[in-house]
């Protein structure tokens, strides 16, 4: 199949009397009309990748003047979200296109906005700037400019700025631990974040957190590019790291990301630095805010159930339902369950670039997750300086929540990655195999026993090449034998969808491999 | 290109995965050193575009996403007004922050601790146009403006500006208002007088007309100073002086439907752009128990007041006013679950010889069904269950009862037979002590009335901006 409009095009020129030319308005409205009656008619046509090296860093860091600090207008930002954001997402019934943001073997590049890929056995490499405040501190008269509620700015030793939140008296170490692993976790990710050490000052605990780093610009918009910031050019609901940011979300239990927790901030001489986009002050994170709303919740008196329709049926005169304190295995954690709902996982108020979430850009997220070592936990927890016990429960518990949200990524899409192309082996009779590795089996998730493969090869064009084949995998990895009418062609797509028990997973893995003289090479993935 | 791992690398592919499933490791105290971070090589980096960072040269097309193009495509127009009545205000926002316009105001008024807020608002209403608009409130300790545009089409505009100055008199709180008001609005009705018009002798209907209403058009200028003295926590007085002029005429576009098509030409009072300017000086007390008052809340209510209307220029018009309100809502088992009564009643007098518009005569604004009957005398009484669906949603049941009469004494049997109701239902979504958004179905004699606002809340309460 050629384009659409290239069909409709010859479709009118063949119907057209010879020697007349239509008005360009009723062209355009003729081509208009056809195309969308032919569209529906034709077929899938995949993406064309460049024959190029995948970009792994973007180029927006560039010196640019300093943009003005962004106010946020807390009424104008409530009625965004909870007015416009509805009423224009009810009336769009467009699915969220693919991610700008994502490079052509389906990850995201190092940016502003997300940092360079950890080094495997050192993940928090580049997360500690200054390290801790250095004694002595001394209050500042500054008003803080995170946002963090309860926050009172230092200067340290080195004259540092620094903002310091007091730990909660009733929960020793809770909210203040939970800040500093947190954080780390987040950068762990790749994310851009504050730095938060918990620290001793005048016999009491804080968390520290260094902030500003450079010139803070306020919170980010959710929505859309700064006007100010020539780097920032894609609308960020389409930035593949916010739209997954649900999935980080969910694993480490961020009920409430309020705008103040995505900053920009200028790093640099002013005219000679950028704006780095960051989560900043995230206190509410693994189970703290979950915590503090049920005791409250508790402690009211009035207290009424959270089931909606009762609500609704009852007029509010159902009875005050029995509440037990919210219990935990140590004080100084929140109300962290080891088991949890992602899919229905929401956090309050709506991060808008959330609702454009695909099943791609969870499943990278998922990757991301898997990814990060356990000793990261491990050393998350420790940052929170709670005692050992309450260390080790919390990264057993995020061991198990990651095992859920990594499950639940895997299950958007067909998890497979591209291993290794096998050249044509002439001497023992084979020809090229391309290998694929199912991250869900590969992980114990689910079993090879139950998985099959079903395997299709279009051309450049979408067309089908030969008929669709079923494959079995050998533990993990499935090893496709490219069929003769394949090899010959220049551009090939190879879609596979898994099937577990014989149910297909909603979407294909697909993979563009372009030929080369000594056999075919990977140039594009999409999940 | 990009060549994928050969089979060492697949081997360490699948290592790392392993390990990072399996390995545990000790904790350890923070060693990752910022140096070690900035010496790490860095990959070359692409343009900052979507086609460069993904390195697509052709994208995909999926058929079935053309009939959701064209949904989308329908939908366009709403979906833009909405959104771009919401950036606009945003865009508006920004634009005060650029311009340091609060560090202006700031300066003028000496107030560093001000805030100001800029809101779009919309407004829709059964049968009526989408209005949407702008508010902007600059707030401070001592003084308040605010700025405020609506438009719903070139015949549906209106604009106001406010100075408020707060302060204390005799050690009283008090504030002092000023403020300009300017509206066209072509799309009214005048249904006649008296709550049945069509048997009213005061109306007179063109014969064989089939409409029980005619369109009018109204301009309308009003500059007003008011001033308040809160006398205790919840009582408080208010005096206002109000210098306005009401224009109006018939709707011509409006055809058979227009005012002069309904009525015999010359028997509508009031029908004039010669219409002059009065001055209306009104004196009231109220009595608020209420903790909050641009949302449900419990407390009683209760206001009286009195006022009279004098015209400019010797014309023969003026009248006075007279009236009272009282009401309360007491909280059913929960503090959020709420029952409250209110009873309105609102009468005019013209002065001997005087011949009053019948845009000054009595009619009932709170009333959910339609607003369409006005007299001399007006009576409203409303009954409203609300609770809570969640933290920021209330939703309420309301029945409301309007009666017009063309005077006390002659207030009787007839206006309870043909008493007005309306039943209906309503949800309010809150932000802090703010109502963000209200939606209103009120089923009357009359039909199904929808009113829909968003954005926020007119904190106009008092009865010279109702009117």
């Amino acid at each position: 199949m050629t384009t659409i409009n290239h069909d409709a095009r010859d479709w009118i020129s063949a119907s057209r009397p010879r020697g007349s030319a239509p008005r360009p308005s009723l062209r355009a409205g003729l081509l208009g009309v056809a195309a969308l009656l032919v569209a529906p008619a034709c077929g899938y046509r995949p993406p064309r990748f460049v024959d190029a090296p995948p970009a792994l860093r973007v180029d927006d860091m560039t010196p640019v003047p300093v943009p003005a600090h962004r106010t946020l207008l807390a009424p104008l930002n409530d009625a965004n979200i909870y007015v416009r954001r509805e009423l224009v997402r009810a009336m769009d019934p467009r699915r969220a296109g693919d991610a700008g943001d994502v490079n052509a073997l389906d990850g995201v590049p190092e940016s502003s906005w997300f940092h360079r890929l950890p080094v495997f056995d050192k993940p928090l490499l580049g997360y500690r700037r200054d390290g801790a405040p250095v004694q002595p501190l001394i209050e500042s008269k500054d008003a803080p400019v995170s946002g963090l509620p309860g926050a009172r700015v230092f200067v340290d030793a080195r004259g540092l700025r620094f903002e310091l939140v007091p730990d909660d008296a009733e929960r020793p170490g809770m909210r203040i631990g939970a800040m500093a692993a947190t954080s780390r976790l987040l950068f762990a990710l790749g994310y851009r974040t504050d730095e938060v050490n918990v620290v001793e000052h005048a016999g009491s605990r804080f968390a520290a957190t260094r902030w500003p780093v450079g010139i803070d610009l306020g919170p980010t918009p959710q929505d859309r590019p700064r006007r100010d910031d020539p780097n920032d050019r894609l609308d960020h609901r389409d930035r593949r790291s916010l739209r997954a940011f649900k999935l980080a979300a969910a694993w480490l239990d961020i009920v409430h990301v309020p705008p103040r927790c995505l900053r920009d901030h200028y790093v640099g001489e002013p005219g000679k630095g950028h704006v780095e986009h960051a989560f900043v002050g995230i206190d509410g994170g693994l189970g703290v805010d979950r915590y503090q709303e049920r005791l409250a919740w508790q402690r009211d008196p009035e207290r009424s159930d959270d089931n909606l329709f009762l609500r609704m049926v009852s007029l509010g005169l159902s009875p005050v339902p029995a509440a037990s304190p919210p219990g935990t295995p140590f004080p100084s954690v929140g109300l962290l369950e080891d088991h949890l709902l992602v899919g229905s996982f929401k956090p309050s108020p709506p991060f808008e670039p959330i609702d454009r979430l695909t099943p791609g850009d969870a499943y990278w997220m998922a990757k991301r997750i898997a990814t990060v070592p356990p000793r990261v936990f491990q050393r998350a927890a420790f940052s929170s300086r709670m005692p050992n016990d309450a260390q080790r429960w919390l990264a057993r518990t995020l061991e198990e929540r990651r095992a859920a949200v990594v499950a639940w990524g895997y299950d958007r899409v067909s998890p497979l990655e591209a291993g290794f192309l096998h050249a044509a082996d002439p001497t023992r009779g084979r020809g090229p195999r391309f290998q694929l590795v199912d991250l869900a089996v590969m992980s114990g998730m689910t079993s090879s026993a139950t998985s099959r493969y079903d395997v299709r090869y279009l051309d450049a064009d979408g067309a089908a090449l030969g008929f669709a084949r079923a494959v079995v995998p050998v533990g993990a990895v499935v090893t496709l034998e490219l069929p003769a009418s394949v090899v010959s062609r220049e551009r090939v797509v190879v879609r596979v969808t898994a099937l577990r028990a014989g149910v297909p997973l909603p979407r294909a893995a697909e993979f563009h491999l372009v030929r080369r003289p000594s056999g075919f090479a990977v140039v594009g993935v999409r999940h | 290109m990009a060549r994928l791992p050969r089979a060492g690398g697949l081997g360490a592919l699948l290592g790392a995965l392993a390990i990072a499933a399996t390995a545990r490791g000790e904790a350890a105290p923070e060693v990752d050193d910022p140096a070690a971070a900035s010496n790490r090589s860095r990959p070359p980096a692409v343009p900052n575009d979507p086609v460069s960072i993904a390195g697509i040269e052709e994208t995909d097309f999926d058929p079935s996403d053309v009939g959701l193009g064209i949904a989308s495509g329908v939908l366009f127009v709403p979906r833009n007004v909405i959104d771009y009545a919401f950036r606009g205000a945003d865009l508006a926002a920004t634009l005060v922050n650029d311009r340091q316009l609060v560090p202006r105001y700031r300066d003028l008024f000496s107030t560093p601790s001000a805030r100001l807020y800029v809101f779009p608002t919309l407004f829709a209403e059964t049968d009526a146009p989408v209005s949407v608009g702008l508010r902007m409130i600059f707030d401070s300790r001592r003084i308040g403006a605010s700025q405020r545009v609506g438009f719903g089409g070139l015949n549906q505009v209106e604009a106001e500006t406010r100075l408020v100055l707060k302060g204390k008199l005799a050690e009283l709180p008090a504030v002092l208002s000023l403020e300009s008001y300017y509206e066209l609005v072509d799309n009214r009705r005048y249904y006649g007088i008296g709550l049945v018009p069509r048997s009213d002798l005061r109306n007179r209907f063109v014969d064989g007309t089939p409409y029980e209403f005619g369109y009018y058009t109204e301009r309308r200028v009003r500059h007003l100073a008011s001033g308040g003295l809160r006398l205790s926590e919840n009582i408080e007085l208010l005096m206002s002086t109000s210098l306005y002029r009401r224009q109006l005429e018939t709707t011509a576009t409006r055809g058979a439907e227009a005012v002069t098509a309904v009525f015999e030409p010359g028997t509508i009072p009031g029908l004039s752009t010669a219409n002059p300017y009065l001055v209306y000086s009104e004196v009231a007390a109220r009595f608020d128990s209420r903790r909050i008052r641009t949302r449900p809340s419990p407390g009683w209510l209760f206001e009286t007041y009195v006022g009279g209307a004098h015209p400019l220029g010797g014309a023969d018009l003026a009248y006075m006013r007279l009236g009272a309100r009282a009401g309360f809502a007491k909280p059913v088992m929960r503090q959020s679950n709420l029952f409250a009564l209110r009873f309105t009643v609102d009468g005019v007098t013209p002065a001997p010889g005087s011949e009053l518009p019948f845009v000054e005569l009595e009619h009932q604004t709170e009333y959910r069904g339609f607003d369409t009957r006005r007299d001399y005398l007006a009576m409203l009484s409303s009954a409203d269950y609300t609770w809570l669906l969640a933290p920021a949603l209330g939703m309420r049941f309301f029945a409301d009862a309007l009666t017009v009469a063309p005077s006390l004494r002659s207030f009787g049997a007839e206006q309870l037979q043909n008493m007005r109701l309306a039943l209906g239902i309503g949800l309010d979504a809150f932000s802090g002590e703010n109502t963000l958004a209200s939606m209103v179905l009120g089923v009357s004699g009359d039909g199904v009335r929808f009113v829909a606002t968003f954005g926020a809340p007119a904190t106009h309460g008092d009865r010279q901006h109702r009117k």
